[in-house]
């Protein structure tokens, strides 16, 4: 029997039963879940948690941002991605599992990167946006579009074993700027690929951002406007502190400076992800058939060049050159007198693109002698060598 | 009672501990535990400080809970014994 009562079949009733006995719930937070729109941002550690969750509670359309696709690496904690999916774009892989965990939602999939030249039209559509990006430049585009448009923002970060979310909504309370006016300079924080990050840690920062969404909904509870939790995994432990609205803010304050988006790639000092990552060519550089030549010439110790490895101490451990020395990006400032011994340095990472940073920084520190090796161990082991170990 | 600080993210490994007690008087300012720190810790003189001395903008000293620019001293604020300070990075993982 179809029953059109209060707008949801009879399925639908069933489904939703344990929501609908809720006396705080009930049939009316249920509705409200599916007349809503979310949209996620980023499909990583954070994204895919919460899609499942908001899929499975009845949100009645998510939208999905990201142009990245399934890696081996994703699997150990973006749960939402099987091995089957390995290879295919993200909001593919998502799509397809937000299907067979509720076929009731509508599901909007964008395969591209968030900029400011799509943002206000992508969000323009959706009530609640939920930022899982994985990167600064992201998350202040996420911000301002939020603030330009009066969009609540769900944020949540991950860093290794800890967690920071906020519920950032200007009309409401602080925005991410209020909080964080000016972004790190360039390298000072590593990503979760140069850092390393516990699996189930954004599992749970992904679920407080789910939570809280279903909140702002249904409206119901104290949302976590105006308070960052931070999570802290080793102990287990959340803190909370409370945050200002900061009469100052660029964007959100009494006076705001920015009342369009703008370039986050420039704010931020990184490079754009309209730039190809392996796009390295304003930075002096070998190929990895240059470097080979010149290791088994043994050419490296007659002419006093060091071949510098500017990865993290876990890479070093999966593969490394023995000639090299491992001098992490972020302890490169502070080991420049080191790097003075060399005549030249040959900078290598995984993929060439850190190196590449790294070289444009001992570049500007007067270091003319850098050179970046193209491509990094990834081009090594696909033109040199198929038996190095790649990750 | 001591005055407990808190590190997070990128500073906790050159803390080398998530909590630390700071051998300071009750009636230290946050400014004379920021002081201590990074003489103390010289690695995080980087982490906390811009060029010209001041602390990043993507950096925060929070005092049982609250933000210390928007405390009535701010960095001139006296501690007591049992006063928690928190000292934690923006980070962007996702």
């Amino acid at each position: 029997m179809q029953t059109a009562a209060n707008g949801l079949s009879a399925a639908e009733l069933r489904r939703y039963a344990r929501h609908l006995t809720l006396p705080e719930f009930g049939l009316e937070g249920q509705q409200k879940l599916r007349a809503a729109s979310v949209l996620l941002v980023g499909l990583g550690g954070l994204g895919a948690p919460t899609a499942m969750y908001l899929a499975a509670a009845g949100v009645g359309r998510i939208g999905l941002v990201d142009y990245d696709v399934v890696d081996e690496s994703n699997l150990q904690r973006q749960v939402i991605h099987g091995q089957s999916m390995l290879g295919k774009p993200k909001v593919l892989s998502a799509a397809a599992r937000i299907h067979d965990i509720n076929p009731y939602v509508e599901v909007v999939p964008y395969q591209t990167a968030l900029r400011r030249d799509n943002a206000l039209d992508i969000f323009r559509d959706y009530d609640v946006i939920v930022d899982g990006a994985d990167n600064f430049a992201t998350r202040y585009l996420v911000n301002d579009a939020c603030v330009l448009l009066d969009k609540p923002n769900v944020h949540g970060s991950i860093f290794r074993f800890e967690g920071q979310v906020s519920v950032f909504w200007a009309k409401r309370g602080p925005c991410y700027r209020c909080l964080y006016p000016e972004p790190p300079p360039p390298g000072m924080i590593p990503s979760c690929a140069e850092a390393g990050v516990l699996g189930v840690l954004p599992g749970l920062i992904g679920l407080v951002q789910a939570t809280e969404t279903v909140k702002l909904i249904a409206g119901i509870g104290a949302p976590l406007i105006g308070r960052l939790l931070l999570y802290d995994a080793l102990d287990m432990t959340f803190r909370e502190v409370k945050l200002r609205k900061d009469p100052h803010c660029p964007i959100c304050g009494e006076q705001p400076r920015i009342t369009e988006l703008i370039d986050y790639d420039e704010f931020c000092g990184t490079p754009g992800l309209h730039t190809h990552p392996f796009d390295t060519a304003a930075v002096p550089e070998i190929t990895v058939h240059e470097l080979r030549r010149r290791l088994e010439s043994a050419e490296l110790e007659r002419t006093n060049t060091w071949l510098v490895d500017v990865r993290e101490p876990y890479e070093w451990q999966i593969v490394h050159f023995p000639q090299a020395r491992l001098i992490p990006m972020r302890e490169v400032p502070q080991r420049l007198d080191e790097l003075r011994q060399a005549s030249e340095l040959l900078v290598y990472c995984r993929s060439g693109a850190r190196s590449a940073e790294v070289v444009r920084y001992l570049h500007t520190q007067g270091f003319k002698n850098a050179k970046n090796v193209r491509g990094g161990i990834l081009a090594w082991a696909r033109e040199i060598d198929p038996n190095t170990p790649v990750y | 009672m001591a005055i407990v600080a808190n590190f997070y993210a990128t500073l906790r490994p050159i803390v080398g501990s998530k909590r630390l007690e700071l051998p300071l008087e009750a009636g230290a300012t946050v400014q004379q535990v920021l002081d201590y720190l990074v003489q103390r810790y010289p690695a995080l003189r980087n982490e906390l400080l811009d060029e010209h001395g001041n602390l990043y903008r993507h950096v925060h000293i929070f005092v049982n809970g609250r933000d210390v620019p928007y405390l009535e001293h701010g960095m001139n604020t006296s501690l007591t014994a049992s006063d928690v300070v928190d000292v934690f990075p923006a980070v962007a993982g996702g």
